[in-house]
């Protein structure tokens, strides 16, 4: 046995926690080297100090602040739910609530320009806001002779228009769902 | 509800009163405080040498306990869990009490430095001797590594078993006796001059 293996084994032996062959041992190597008894003898005391140093207790008004300090976080906890709306502070609700009604709009903004133009009433509303649809859906009011005449021509392929609806009635098949 | 007022007599366990305390039974909480609040002083004082500071962190232990309550489950020993809570809020302390030291040390100019001498010097009254080995024995508690400290303190000055000290620190058997020879070592090499 060296002087760290010596070392490490002090406390076990002060503690009979040595197994026979090692306590063998340990007292073998104190009885060669006599500094040794003195250094167990030494942390066996402190041991002693340590465990004679004198107890302290809570001051007394220790369960007063306690009670205070659950009471104070109690109340900041149930003050809590009243300032938010679902889980949200007021500021971050409105704020949420605004981008929400902001989404909302955009959404049928775009659904009704997206949205074929089929009703009347949205016929009426195309015509009376949007000028280039009024080029391709409704007559123009400044009429000129040019289109007098090409408006002659297609009157006279009414024959014709009519042939084409009725190729096209045929052609429409009707599927059950 | 009576609880029992000695450590021989307690009609509940701690953990039977964790329990109870888990299932609204307030009374059960206060029982818990009453047992506790001064070994856990007396761990803390020690580790960091400062009583309103150990007050404090015990308050906050015991105030951890109220609100966290439900997170005790009992596969552990109630004792080692609550230690565990003050180690931990011990600990935290203790590394803002370096860092407000350091601050306070790097504001100051090399003359204004400061340095801690003992309060009391060796008397011939006993009380007054008393009070000086209590202050070297500190200081050199003290002056020991934060994992040889938490160790030596646990088990020389609040008397715990093995066992509860390697759950508290959460370090193997075998390192937790290997920590409390080191730091018995060194305290005796420190406090030579108290023989």
């Amino acid at each position: 046995m060296n002087r760290y293996q010596f070392e490490d084994l002090i406390s076990e032996y002060i503690e009979n926690n040595l197994s026979l062959k090692k306590r063998k041992e340990f007292e073998m190597y104190m009885q060669a080297h006599p500094e040794s008894v003195i250094k167990v003898d030494e942390v066996r005391q402190t041991m002693k100090i340590l465990n004679s140093i004198k107890k302290v207790s809570v001051s007394d008004n220790f369960n007063d602040e306690l009670i205070l300090k659950i009471k104070e976080k109690n109340n900041s906890d149930n003050f809590l739910p009243k300032q938010s709306l679902f889980g949200f502070k007021p500021i971050h609700a409105s704020m949420m609530t605004g981008l929400l009604i902001a989404l909302f709009f955009i959404s049928f903004q775009l659904i009704d320009t997206l949205s074929p133009v089929s009703s009347p009433k949205n016929n009426y509303l195309v015509e009376d806001s949007n000028p280039i649809f009024q080029d391709a859906n409704a007559p123009q009011k400044n009429l000129n002779l040019s289109n007098i005449s090409e408006m002659e021509d297609d009157s006279t392929n009414g024959d014709k228009s009519s042939n084409s609806k009725k190729d096209l009635s045929k052609k429409i098949h009707f599927v059950k769902d | 509800m009576s609880l029992g007022n000695n450590k021989s007599d307690f009609i509940y366990s701690d953990e039977q009163l964790i329990a109870q305390f888990q299932l609204g039974n307030e009374e059960a909480y206060i029982e818990l405080v009453k047992r506790y609040r001064d070994r856990l002083i007396n761990f803390v004082f020690q580790f960091l040498g400062d009583f309103e500071k150990a007050e404090d962190v015990v308050q906050d232990t015991m105030l951890k306990l109220y609100e966290k309550k439900h997170y005790y489950k009992e596969i552990a020993k109630f004792s080692t869990w609550l230690y565990t809570i003050a180690r931990n809020l011990a600990n935290t302390e203790l590394r803002k009490q370096k860092r407000r030291k350091t601050t306070l040390l790097s504001n100051m100019s090399k003359d204004e430095k400061e340095y801690e001498l003992p309060a009391v010097q060796p008397d011939t009254g006993s009380e007054i001797q008393n009070e000086y080995v209590e202050k070297q024995i500190q200081t050199a508690i003290h002056a020991l590594p934060e994992h040889f400290k938490t160790v030596i303190i646990l088990r020389d000055i609040q008397e715990l078993s093995y066992d509860d000290i390697s759950s508290i620190v959460d370090v193997p058997i075998g390192t937790v006796k290997s920590r409390i020879n080191r730091a018995r070592l060194q305290l005796q090499a420190d406090l030579k001059n108290l023989r």
